[in-house]
């Protein structure tokens, strides 16, 4: 594990004793350990084989600091350290902001704040705070959840009705990941909002977000090359500042010991070789005293894009992911759950994330996983 | 005879009522104006409005988890299990939305702050209530 940001978070907390009592700096802080396997193993990318159990590409670990300073302004720091598979842990701060009551029901927050794509956004990584053990991937696709920047956040009483408004406004630097490869990237110019309504058992939510998108993309430089002899200009391929766009909404129901969970949404970039991408999901749960059963069904579809180029070169990309989830959860007490889940995963015939040709892609078109997972949450 | 079964059952019911009922007042400062609904003070203890109705800063404190009178105002004024409440300030706070209320010991402890700071907001038993402090909800 490296150790720098925790001895930084530690630093800064100890700084802060001679300007803050001690008695306003809380520590908090959840873990999650998540152990799976593939029991088919035909996708060599996959985050689990079928060798051995895995502990790693989903466990987490994270300390949060909240320091409350002077008239309603607080510094809150968070260090994620998530499992990773040739360095163990790795640590960041996913969080470092100042915030700011305004009025009786604003909130602006300073730094590096969360980016309200989805529902489950503000805490993703707290396993414990939902059924699943991980949100359905067909809906939370976008592979980066933090910026630097500004935002707001509003809640507004509607007779018995609560609504929040939250819009932010900043820019992220880091991975990009597109035709399932990790790319250096950046968003400027990253602004939306999310709203939502809880309404007794029922709660709604709708989202909208765009910025200005560029990726340094192997994929996307090869799939130029192989463009560039159609006369297809290398910027309508490349992802070199274009608009890109999310938008998706949601839907929770509790009615006694049942749940209806249904969330969707779009990604897209114009003026680039970069197939929409649709998701969404449709699920249940039954809760049995700490026993909660679920089944969720998910899916995601690719939009179909082809470039005939030459004989031998064709761009495309294509197809449908489908996932079914059927899990468990028990409660451990008041702040830990046990989970396991069984996934059936597959992509449909002809699936083609980023394809330049058969040979050049490095993905099955075609391939199904069944994993089993099973994880401890817990938060202290 | 008749009537006196009745009775007894009715004195066992009074009792089992009572033995899981225990009556919480919310109490104020005396100088605090606000006239509190149920829902008002909901919003105040799970941290979604941060001023009283007739203005001013609103601090909620409470008595630690898991203790019968934190049980008893979680289920019957928040309207949440000790669980759904403990869940609920898990992701207040890996939110960053807020903290929950600051834990007392005891009802003295409470109704000590409560006296001194005309910002506060607790409960205590009804029995503990003092002409030091104003009741404004029984529930």
């Amino acid at each position: 594990m490296r150790v720098n940001t925790w001895l930084g978070l530690g630093a800064a907390a100890l700084l802060s004793f001679n300007v803050v009592a001690a008695d306003n700096i809380k520590f908090n802080g959840f873990a999650s350990v998540v152990s799976g396997i593939d029991l088919k193993d035909e996708h060599a990318d996959a985050d689990y084989s079928n060798e051995t159990f895995d502990n790693l590409p989903e466990s987490r670990l994270a300390l949060q600091m909240t320091a409350q300073l002077e008239d309603g302004m607080r510094f809150i720091g968070q260090a994620v350290a998530r499992g990773d598979k040739d360095d163990g842990f790795v640590s960041n701060y996913e969080w470092a902001y100042f915030d700011f009551n305004v009025g009786s029901s604003g909130k602006l927050k300073a730094g590096r704040v969360r980016i309200p794509f989805y529902k489950y956004s503000d805490y993703l990584d707290v396993g414990y705070a939902y059924h699943w053990i991980k949100p359905p991937e067909a809906q939370y696709a976008i592979n980066f959840r933090n910026a630097d920047g500004v935002s707001y956040s509003h809640n507004f009483q509607m007779g018995s009705m609560d609504s929040n408004l939250t819009a932010m406004y900043g820019r992220y630097q880091g991975s990009l990941t597109i035709g399932g490869q990790a790319s250096p990237g950046e968003i400027r110019n990253l602004v939306g909002f999310r709203w939502s309504l809880n309404a007794a058992a029922n709660e709604f939510y709708a989202s909208y977000w765009q910025g200005d998108c560029l990726i340094d993309s192997a994929v996307l430089t090869g799939v130029s090359a192989a463009l560039a002899p159609a006369g297809v200009a290398a910027t309508d391929v490349v992802i070199d500042g274009d608009l890109c766009y999310f938008y998706g909404g949601g839907y929770k129901g509790t009615f006694g010991n049942f749940g209806l969970h249904a969330e969707a949404g779009t990604i897209d970039v114009e003026d680039a070789a970069y197939a929409q991408f649709t998701g969404g999901f449709i699920g249940g749960t039954y809760q049995m005293g700490d026993y909660l059963l679920h089944l969720t069904y998910e899916m995601t579809t690719l939009a179909e894009e082809e470039y005939d180029t030459a004989p031998n070169a064709l761009a495309s990309t294509g197809g449908e992911i489908t996932n079914i989830i059927l899990g468990v959860r028990r409660d451990i007490g008041f702040s830990s759950a046990i989970k396991f889940e069984i996934h059936q995963y597959d992509t449909s015939e002809g699936y083609k994330p980023a394809r330049i040709d058969a040979a050049a892609h490095s993905l099955d078109d075609e391939y199904s996983a069944t994993m089993i997972k099973v994880a401890i949450d817990t938060m202290f | 005879m008749k009537i006196s079964i009745h009775y007894v059952i009715a004195l066992v019911l009074v009792f089992c009522s009572l033995a899981v009922h225990a009556e919480l007042a919310v109490i104020v400062h005396p100088s605090n104006a606000s006239e509190l609904t149920k829902d008002d003070i909901q919003r105040i203890f799970l941290g979604k409005n941060r001023n009283f109705p007739s203005g001013g800063e609103a601090v909620p404190i409470a008595f630690e988890f898991a203790t019968k009178e934190a049980d008893e105002f979680a289920t019957t004024v928040l309207g949440k299990t000790p669980k759904q409440l403990k869940a609920y300030w898990a992701k207040m706070i890996f939110t960053g939305q807020g903290t929950p209320p600051k834990e007392m010991e005891n009802g003295n402890q409470i109704l000590q702050l409560v006296a001194n700071n005309p910002n506060l907001i607790g409960f205590i038993p009804v029995g503990m209530a003092t002409p030091n402090v104003k009741v404004v909800a029984k529930f």
